[in-house]
């Protein structure tokens, strides 16, 4: 309890009030910009953080990446254009309400799902962290190893349809990751004499290149779309009603967005998946799916809105991402000289409870925000999409130049734009690269490090969580080879 | 077989992929070093080894996946249109480019008002508005981070020719 309380202290600094208002406001604004969306954000204005104090860049971030979820069900809703990538399912039903002249409705249940999908997951952390607490410190070097090969399968799998190019590009990431000067014999790696490589590839350069820059390229050679307005009628609080109906839907989807959000790989698109797939069974009416329906828009919302702060359980206690925002989320703590890790439970819990009541209240702030400002919003869809493309462009130059004012670091960024750039043309899926980068450079680290106790193979999974977490990695190959297998037959039967 | 549906342009892919996939085994031996005496747990040509292994088996079978679709729905002309649809962005990483070996000459706001006006333009933006708009918004991103931020940007040499109070107020804020 005590700590709870020391943790309040931050929110005595005005500084940090101006960043949760910055960050959570500016994570709506650019949620609702389709095109945009919190990773090209984050991507941007982490290395304006440096110079920060470390609570206040950390502060505006996790505003953003709390918050830009919110904003990105608008366009996903009024124009059929998801803000953000996981707003995608909200679409199917969010848009066919606005064609039914329920736009306000639609709008207002996501906002509501939304906040009850956020505040639900801090309030199970908040609760949780004592826990979590006690049992990250067991975790040993082959713990954390097996934990983050788990992350990698279960990106790679989660992939689905995708899962041999997912990982191809875990691998590809895994690989530039040990390129450069390697720390056990300081001997060079792929670095082909080039001086420039010596110090390999830096994590914000390839971020800004995978995730912003290829983003300006798709919208600089696309071409600018005309978004008719829909009106906006009824009250705000027509989605709280709706809500209040279907709360066992609310309820299951926020639970399973912090089940999702806790497993590292996996993420706001399988909570979704699963709470739409589950609320759609559970309904009287599941025709209505697709066509309208508000449990649609409750699962797909409440899901992914509880994913970012349980997503932060795996990063905040293990130091493994789970996925590409928690990647560039682990970036903003080094930077900041903030290590995540079982000692940071240890060592720094009210850091931990302090993070979770900036998203407490960011969600709030953001709710209040939308209710009143949700018309103002409407006019920032219209930005044509060719001029936004030239602004990312611009900012991007910021993210990369102010790492080391380094010509080569944006030779770099453009490099890793193309790639993003054909990837994106291609629907191929950029977020592998990342993770496979990250928690391959943990697993290499891990694989050295466990050695001084591993005698045979068999001694990396002989701990109990070890153990388990290599159990849990066997059921989800063998499900997913299952289906595969399933679906390979049934194709066969077809043809 | 995982997909069906054949995308144009993945042709081009798999082959740019092991291509490159190739190059890096056969470069395994050159770029990396093997110490004797050394466990192999901690050689460093371990690890890499490991990861372009792994992504010479995805991509073998993903390509074996993807020749399988095309003979069924792929055209070559379709894949060279695709390709030289790859080619469009590499005009704006250029102007990237030269935005960014600008900005220590001329300093990062002139630089950045020229990249946004003459982007505006070559976008295909010419009213008085959206030029007006262009730079305002290079003026207001110039302004967040350099002059209110502090991010490091270096010092446009151009400065040094302003009289002196200008030109340390110029290095400072923009």
């Amino acid at each position: 309890m005590d700590v709870i309380l020391s943790s309040f202290e931050i929110f005595l600094r005005w500084d940090v009030w101006v960043a949760i208002l910055i960050g959570s406001v500016g994570g709506v604004i650019i949620g609702a910009i389709p095109g945009v969306g919190p990773a090209v954000a984050i991507a941007i204005l982490l290395p304006a953080t440096y110079s920060m104090d470390p609570i206040i860049g950390i502060t505006v971030l996790l505003g953003i990446y709390g918050s830009a979820m919110y904003g990105g069900a608008i366009p996903a809703i009024l124009i059929n254009t998801p803000g953000t990538p996981v707003n995608a399912l909200t679409t199917y039903d969010g848009y066919s309400m606005t064609k039914n002249n329920m736009a306000r409705r639609a709008i207002t249940l996501a906002y509501w799902s939304s906040f009850t999908g956020g505040i639900f997951s801090i309030i199970a952390l908040i609760f949780m962290t004592s826990l979590i607490a006690k049992v990250a410190p067991l975790f040993g070097s082959r713990d954390i190893l097996m934990a983050a090969l788990l992350g990698l399968i279960l990106v790679v799998i989660s992939h689905r349809k995708q899962t041999l190019i997912a990982g191809f590009l875990v691998f590809f990431g895994m690989f530039i990751s040990t390129v450069g000067m390697e720390s056990v014999k300081y001997s060079k790696r792929f670095t082909y004499d080039q001086s420039w490589l010596l110090s390999g590839f830096d994590l914000i350069t390839v971020l800004l290149g995978l995730f912003a820059v290829s983003q300006a390229l798709i919208l600089l050679t696309g071409n600018d779309k005309k978004v008719p307005m829909p009106s906006l009628k009824g009250g705000k609080h027509e989605g709280f009603f709706g809500l209040i109906k279907y709360k066992i839907v609310a309820a299951i989807s926020a639970s399973m967005g912090v089940i999702m959000g806790i497993i590292p790989g996996v993420g706001e698109f399988l909570a979704q998946f699963f709470s739409y797939n589950i609320a759609r069974s559970i309904s009287k009416k599941p025709e209505r799916f697709g066509k309208g329906a508000p449990e649609g828009i409750i699962a797909a919302e409440a899901a992914n809105n509880a994913v970012p702060a349980a997503a932060m359980i795996p990063l905040l206690a293990l130091g493994i991402p789970g996925e590409a925002l928690t990647a560039m989320m682990l970036s903003v703590f080094y930077v900041h000289s903030i290590i995540p890790g079982p000692d940071l439970f240890e060592n720094n819990l009210d850091f931990v409870y302090g993070l979770y009541e900036s998203l407490f209240i960011i969600n709030i702030i953001v709710m209040v925000f939308l209710l009143f400002a949700t018309k103002s919003l409407l006019r920032i869809i219209q930005i044509p999409q060719r001029f936004l493309g030239i602004t990312i462009l611009g900012l991007s130059f910021v993210g990369v130049y102010t790492l080391r004012n380094s010509f080569v670091d944006c030779i770099m960024c453009a490099f890793f734009g193309i790639l993003g750039y054909v990837l994106k043309k291609l629907d191929l899926p950029i977020v592998p690269i990342i993770l496979g980068m990250v928690l391959g450079n943990i697993m290499e680290q891990k694989f050295r490090a466990s050695q001084a106790r591993i005698d045979t193979i068999f001694d990396y999974v002989n701990r109990p969580i070890s153990g388990t977490v290599f159990a849990i990695i066997v059921i989800a190959l063998s499900i997913h080879f299952w289906v595969v297998w399933r679906q390979y037959k049934k194709n066969k039967l077809i043809h | 077989m995982e997909k069906n549906e054949y995308q144009v342009g993945n042709l081009i892919f798999v082959i740019i992929v092991l291509f490159s996939v190739s190059f890096l085994l056969i470069s395994i031996p050159y770029q990396t070093k093997w110490f004797d005496g050394i466990p192999l747990v901690k050689q460093p040509r371990l690890w890499p080894t490991f990861c372009i292994t792994g992504m010479a088996l995805f991509s073998l079978i993903y390509s074996l996946q993807i020749w399988q679709n095309y003979k069924i729905e792929g055209r070559i002309q379709s894949e060279l249109k695709e390709l030289q649809s790859w080619a469009k962005p590499f005009e704006f990483v250029v102007y990237f480019l030269l935005y960014v070996w600008l900005v220590p000459l001329a300093g990062y706001l002139l630089s950045t008002l020229l990249f946004f006006f003459l982007l505006t333009i070559r976008q295909g933006y010419r009213t008085r508005s959206m030029l007006l708009i262009s730079l305002v918004t290079g003026f207001g991103i110039v302004v967040v981070f350099k002059s209110l931020l502090k991010v490091k940007i270096s010092s446009g040499a151009i400065y040094e020719y302003l009289p002196d109070g200008w030109s340390t107020f110029f290095m400072v804020y923009f």
